[in-house]
C-alpha cells in the first residue's frame, strides 16, 4: 500500500505540474487542445491526490504500521475516531490535506467560474494547480506521508493526548481548508495583475470565495480557541501564540480584503489597495506554514525543526515581491475612480476599517517576529505578552466597532439622509443609555463601558437601517416591508449580521479578559467553599486506571444563590506511554459568564488542589462565530434577479459602468 | 493465574507468621570503594518473587555496623528472596536466597560503592560495529563492552540547567530511525534526548555488554557514516556486509576479512580517545524504488512540458495567432 500511495503522489507531482503550465500556456496563446490537456492533468491530480489521502487514511483507521507515518502518530490503543484526526496532526500529513484541498479548491473555482470570467478563470486556475504542485512537490521530495517504515512495528509512538479531542477532528482541516479558499482571490488577483483585465468578474468571484474562506478560517481560528479553553486548562482560550496569530493574519488581513473589493465595487477605490491584500493574504497563509513547519517557535502547534518551513518563506517572499512588481507595472491602470464623496460616505468608514485591520495584522506580524529576530540580535528571548498586543488590539478594535455603528446608516458616494443623521443620534444615545447600564451594574473598566456603549449602538444602527428601508417600500403591504426589505437587500444585511456577530465577538472578548475571578483551594470530600456567589461541595476525589491512563477526578456540586445544584467533574490523566498529563476541565456555561473549574492535582490522598474561575461573557464569544458564519452563508446566496431592487437604492457602481458614464 | 498465586504469597506473608515462618536473613552491608571492606549504614529493601518479578517486601536501616536482620520469613522452596542495599539513591542488589526447614537461616554481605559524579572512569573495552547496507536503509548493530576500573560508582553530573544527569550518551547519528536494544533492560534506560540517545543507569565498578542496533534511511547512493566515540576506547572493529568491497573507505586500518561478502576495518592504536570519530564511506548503495522514481516523475513533467512547446511552436508557424485571453 505504501507504494501504491507514492506512485499516487507522483500521478498528482506530474498531474498538477502539467495542469499549471498548460493552463497557463493555453490562456496565453488561446489554444483549446492545450486547455484541455490541462484540465485532465488537473484531474489526473486530484485523482492521485484522493487516492493518497485515501489510503494514508485507511492506514491511520486499521493501524497498519508499516507507514512511517502511522507508526509515529497512532498506536494500538489510540480510539479510532481519533485515528483520524492522526492524518492531519503531522507535517506530512498535514501537507496531503492541504494539497489536497488545494487541488479540490481549483477544480471547484474552474467548474464554478462562469463564463463572464473567460478571461481570467484559466489563468487563475493554472495559478491554483501551481500551488498545488507546490506543495505535492514538497511531499515527494521532503515529507513523504507514505514512506515505509524500516522497522517492522507492532504499535507506534501514539498520538499526543492534548491533541485526542473532539475539537481536533475539525480544527486542522477547517483552518487548512481556510488556507486553500484563500487561495482564489490571490489567484485572481494574480491573473487580473498578469492579464491587466480588472473586470467586474473579477470582483464578484473574488468576493464570493473570500467570503466564504473568511468563513471558514475564522471558524477554524475559533474551534481552536474552543479547544484550548477546554483541553489545555489554563483558563483562557488565546495566548498569543506565534503559530495562533499565523491563522489571524491571513483572517485579519482577508477580512479587509472583503471591505476592499466593496469599496472598489461600490465607489471604484482601493483599488491597489485590495490587490495588495489579496496577495498579501495568501502570503501570510503561508507565513502561517512557515511558523509551524520551520521550528524556529516551540510551540503545540508547531511540528519538528525542518527544512520544509524556509521553503513556504521563500514562496511568501516570492509572492510579495512578485505583487508588488506587478502592482507597480500595472499602477496606472488602478488609479481611483473618483475622491471620497466625504467623511460620513460609506467608502471613507470602509477606508478606515481596512486601515484598523491592516494595523491589527501589522501589529500581529510584528509581535511574531519580534521574537526570532531578537533572539538573533540581543541573544535572549523576549517574550510578548497580551499586553504588547493590547496597545493596538484595543484602539483598533474601537475603530472597528465605531464604524460599525456608523455604516449602516451611511450611504456609498454620499452623506448620510437627514434620517439617518437622526438615526445616528439615536444610536449615540442607545449607546449612552448601555454604557449607564453596565456602570450602574458595576462595571467600571473604560473599555468595558466603551465596548457597551458601541455594541448598543451597532445593535440600534442595524435596526434604524432596516427600518428606513422598509420605509422605502410604499408599494408593498406595511406589515411586508420590513421582510421584504431584507429579502431585497440580503447580502447588506448578511453583511450587517457579520458585523454584529463582531460585536458579540468584542463582548465575549472583553468580558472574558478583564472581568476574570479566579480562586484556588484544596477540598476533600465533604469540603464546602463559598466563593462569588457559588457554593461548592467536593463529593468525591477519585482515581482509576485505565489501560493507557490513570485518571483523577474531582465530583463537585456546585449551586448558585438557591438555585437548583448541578454536577461538575473536572479531571486529569497520566497518560502512561507518553509520560503526559493532560487536564480536563469542566465548565457550565451560561449566556453571562462560565463557570470553570480546574483540577490541579492531589496534595494528598483525597484532598484535591483546584482553580475555579468565573469567566463572564464567553457564550458571547462562541456565539459571534456562529452568527458570522450565518451571515456569511446568507450572503453567499444567489444574486437578486435584475429589476427588484429598493427604491432609491443606487446600483452598483462597477468598473465598467463607471467607465462607460465616462464616455 | 500467576498474578492470583503471587497476590496470595505476598498477603500471606504480609498478613503474619506463618507456621512455618521461622526464616532469618541476616547480614551486613559493607563499603567495598575503600581499599578493604568497611561496614556502613545503608537502606536494605528485601524483595520477594511474585510473577516473575521481585516486589520489595520489607525495608529496613542498616545500624552504624552495617548490621542488618529480617526476621519471621516464610520458608519453603516457593519463596524466593532477594535482598539489596541503597546508597546514594543507587541500589545494589545481593544474592538471591531461597530458605528451607534444613536451612532456615541466611548471611549475607551486601557490598556498596562511593558514589562519583566526576571524573567519569567508564572505558570502551571493545567495540565491534557491523553496517549491513538495504535498499533505502543502513543497518547498523554496535557491541559495546563498557568497563568501569574504578572502585566507585559512577553516576554522572546533573546537567547545568538541571534534571536527569546522564551517564552514558551514544554518539550513533542524530537520523537514526529507531534503535532496538538486544536486552530489555536496556531498552527501558535509555532514552532520547536532544536527538542522542542517553541513559542515567549508574555504573557500578565492572564490565557491562550492550548491544543494540538502529536503522538510517539512506536516499542517496553515497553515504558517509560517522560516529564519534563516547569513551576511550580500544579494540575497536568496523565491519561492512556488502559485495561491492571497493565502494567502501574508512579510517581505520583494512584487515583481511574472515568471511567473504565482509570488509573488516580494525583500529591498530591500542586506545582512541572519547570524540575520536569513525568515518566509513560507502559507495554504490542499494537505493528504494521512490528513489528512482521521483527523478522519473521530474523528467516525465518536463517532457510532457517539452512535447507541448514543441508542439504549439509548430502549430504557430502553421496557423495564425489567435487572440491572447480568448475563449479557446
Amino acid at each position: 500500500m505504501t507504494t501504491l500511495g507514492q506512485l499516487c503522489l507522483l500521478i498528482a507531482l506530474v498531474g498538477s505540474g502539467y495542469a499549471a503550465f498548460a493552463c497557463i500556456v493555453g490562456w496565453r496563446g488561446g489554444h483549446g487542445a492545450v486547455l484541455k490537456g490541462g484540465l485532465a492533468a488537473a484531474w489526473a491530480a486530484l485523482a492521485g491526490l484522493c487516492g493518497a489521502a485515501v489510503i494514508l487514511a485507511h492506514a491511520l483507521l486499521i493501524k497498519d504500521f508499516r507507514f512511517d507515518y502511522v507508526a509515529r502518530y497512532s498506536d494500538a490503543l489510540l480510539p479510532v475516531h481519533y485515528s483520524l484526526s492522526a492524518f492531519w496532526v503531522g507535517q506530512e500529513g498535514s501537507l496531503l490535506l492541504w494539497a489536497w484541498l488545494v487541488a479540490l479548491v481549483a477544480i471547484s473555482y474552474r467548474f464554478t467560474a462562469g463564463k463572464q470570467a473567460d478571461g481570467l478563470r484559466e489563468l487563475a486556475f493554472g495559478v491554483l494547480m501551481a500551488y498545488a504542485c507546490f506543495l505535492v512537490a514538497i511531499m515527494v521530495f521532503a515529507a513523504d506521508p507514505m514512506r515505509p517504515g524500516l522497522t517492522a512495528r507492532t504499535s507506534g509512538e501514539g498520538l499526543s493526548p492534548l491533541l485526542q479531542h473532539p475539537a481536533m477532528l475539525v480544527h486542522p482541516p477547517i483552518v487548512f481548508l481556510g488556507y486553500s479558499l484563500w487561495g482564489v482571490p490571490f489567484a485572481l488577483a494574480v491573473a487580473c495583475l498578469v492579464s491587466g483585465r480588472f473586470e467586474a468578474a473579477w470582483l464578484r468571484q473574488a468576493r464570493a470565495w473570500a467570503l466564504v474562506a473568511w468563513a471558514v478560517l475564522g471558524g477554524g481560528i475559533l474551534w481552536g480557541a474552543e479547544w484550548a479553553y477546554e483541553e489545555l486548562g489554563w483558563g483562557g482560550y488565546w495566548s498569543w501564540d506565534p503559530v495562533e496569530n499565523g491563522s489571524l493574519m491571513p483572517w485579519l488581513a482577508g477580512t479587509a480584503l472583503i471591505h476592499g473589493l466593496l469599496a472598489w465595487q461600490h465607489s471604484g477605490g482601493l483599488k491597489k489597495t485590495t490587490l495588495g491584500l489579496a496577495v498579501a493574504t495568501f502570503a501570510l497563509c503561508n507565513f502561517a506554514a512557515f511558523l509551524t513547519r520551520s521550528g524556529i517557535f516551540s510551540s503545540l502547534h508547531a511540528f519538528s525543526r525542518s527544512p520544509i518551513g524556509w521553503m513556504f518563506l521563500a514562496l511568501m517572499l516570492f509572492l510579495v515581491i512578485g505583487g508588488a512588481a506587478l502592482l507597480l507595472a500595472r499602477r496606472s491602470r488602478l488609479a481611483a475612480e473618483r475622491p471620497i464623496a466625504g467623511l460620513w460616505s460609506r467608502e471613507a468608514l470602509v477606508r478606515l476599517g481596512v486601515l484598523a485591520l491592516v494595523l491589527l495584522a501589522a501589529v500581529t506580524l510584528a509581535g511574531t517576529l519580534v521574537v526570532p529576530v531578537a533572539s538573533i540580535l540581543c541573544g535572549p528571548r523576549i517574550v510578548l505578552g497580551a499586553g504588547f498586543y493590547n496597545c493596538a488590539l484595543i484602539p483598533a478594535g474601537f475603530v472597528l466597532l465605531a464604524a460599525m455603528v456608523a455604516t449602516p446608516l451611511c450611504r456609498w458616494r454620499g452623506s448620510p439622509t437627514a434620517a439617518g443623521k437622526q438615526w445616528l443620534t439615536a444610536a449615540a444615545g442607545a449607546g449612552g443609555i448601555a454604557a449607564a447600564t453596565a456602570f450602574l451594574r458595576g462595571a467600571r473598566h473604560p473599555v468595558t463601558l466603551a465596548v457597551a456603549g458601541l455594541a448598543a449602538s451597532a445593535a440600534v444602527a442595524t435596526v434604524a437601517a432596516w427600518i428606513l428601508d422598509a420605509r422605502r417600500l410604499s408599494s408593498a403591504r406595511p406589515w411586508l416591508r420590513p421582510l421584504r426589505a431584507l429579502a431585497l437587500r440580503r447580502r447588506q444585511y448578511a453583511a450587517l449580521g457579520i458585523h454584529l456577530g463582531f460585536v458579540a465577538l468584542a463582548i465575549g472578548v472583553t468580558g472574558s479578559s478583564l472581568a476574570v475571578r479566579s480562586h484556588d483551594a484544596t477540598l476533600a470530600q465533604g469540603d464546602v467553599l463559598h466563593w462569588a456567589g457559588y457554593s461548592i461541595r467536593c463529593l468525591a476525589v477519585r482515581a482509576r486506571d485505565l489501560p493507557d491512563r490513570s485518571i483523577l477526578a474531582a465530583e463537585l456540586e456546585v449551586s448558585e444563590g438557591g438555585a437548583t445544584p448541578y454536577q461538575v467533574t473536572p479531571s486529569r490523566a497520566w497518560h502512561r506511554p507518553l509520560n503526559q498529563w493532560t487536564t480536563r476541565v469542566a465548565i457550565r456555561s451560561r449566556w453571562d459568564g462560565d463557570f470553570y473549574a480546574i483540577l490541579r492535582g492531589e496534595v494528598e490522598p483525597g484532598k484535591a488542589d483546584l482553580t475555579f474561575q468565573d469567566n463572564p461573557m464567553m457564550r458571547w464569544l462562541w456565539a459571534s462565530g456562529w452568527i458570522a458564519a450565518a451571515g456569511a452563508a446568507i450572503g453567499l446566496g444567489p444574486a437578486r434577479r435584475r429589476g427588484r431592487r429598493l427604491p432609491e437604492a443606487r446600483p452598483a457602481l462597477l468598473p465598467h459602468a463607471a467607465r462607460s458614464n465616462r464616455h | 493465574m500467576g498474578m492470583v498465586q503471587a497476590l496470595l504469597v505476598i498477603g500471606a506473608v504480609l498478613s503474619g507468621p506463618l507456621p512455618g515462618s521461622n526464616g532469618t536473613i541476616r547480614g551486613t552491608v559493607v563499603n567495598r570503594s575503600a581499599t578493604r571492606p568497611v561496614p556502613c549504614q545503608a537502606t536494605v529493601v528485601l524483595r520477594i518473587e511474585s510473577g516473575g518479578q521481585f516486589v520489595p517486601l520489607r525495608q529496613l536501616e542498616s545500624d552504624s555496623q552495617g548490621r542488618f536482620r529480617f526476621d519471621r520469613l516464610p520458608v519453603g522452596a516457593i519463596y524466593r528472596y532477594l535482598v539489596g542495599a541503597n546508597r546514594d539513591e543507587v541500589h545494589y542488589p545481593g544474592p538471591r536466597i531461597v530458605l528451607t526447614d534444613g536451612r532456615p537461616e541466611a548471611e549475607v554481605e551486601l557490598g556498596v560503592r562511593d558514589a562519583v559524579a566526576r571524573p567519569n572512569p567508564l572505558l570502551i573495552r571493545s567495540l565491534e560495529i557491523v553496517i549491513v547496507p538495504e535498499p533505502g536503509a543502513l543497518r547498523v548493530s554496535e557491541s559495546l563492552r563498557i568497563e568501569n576500573p574504578s572502585s566507585t560508582c559512577y553516576v554522572g553530573e546533573p546537567p547545568p540547567g538541571g534534571g536527569t544527569p546522564v551517564t552514558l550518551a551514544l554518539g550513533i547519528p542524530a537520523d537514526f530511525e529507531r534503535t532496538t536494544f538486544e536486552k530489555e533492560f536496556y531498552g527501558r534506560r535509555f532514552a532520547v534526548a536532544d536527538g542522542k540517545v542517553v541513559t542515567s543507569l549508574p555504573w557500578p565498578p565492572g564490565r557491562r555488554e550492550l548491544r543494540y542496533t538502529y536503522v538510517l534511511r539512506n536516499d542517496h547512493a553515497y553515504r558517509c557514516w560517522e560516529r564519534p566515540l563516547d569513551l576511550p576506547c580500544s579494540h575497536v572493529r568496523v565491519r561492512v556486509r556488502t559485495s561491492k568491497p571497493n565502494d567502501v573507505r574508512c579510517n581505520l586500518p583494512w584487515l583481511p576479512a574472515e568471511c567473504d561478502g565482509e570488509i573488516l576495518f580494525q583500529s591498530d592504536d591500542p586506545i582512541l580517545p572519547a570524540g575520536h570519530v569513525l568515518r566509513v564511506e560507502l559507495g554504490r548503495l542499494p537505493l528504494g524504488w521512490m528513489d528512482y522514481a521521483r527523478p522519473a516523475a521530474l523528467l516525465s513533467l518536463i517532457g510532457l512540458i517539452a512535447a507541448t512547446s514543441c508542439v504549439l511552436v509548430r502549430r504557430r508557424h502553421t496557423h495564425p495567432k489567435p487572440v491572447r485571453g480568448s475563449k479557446p
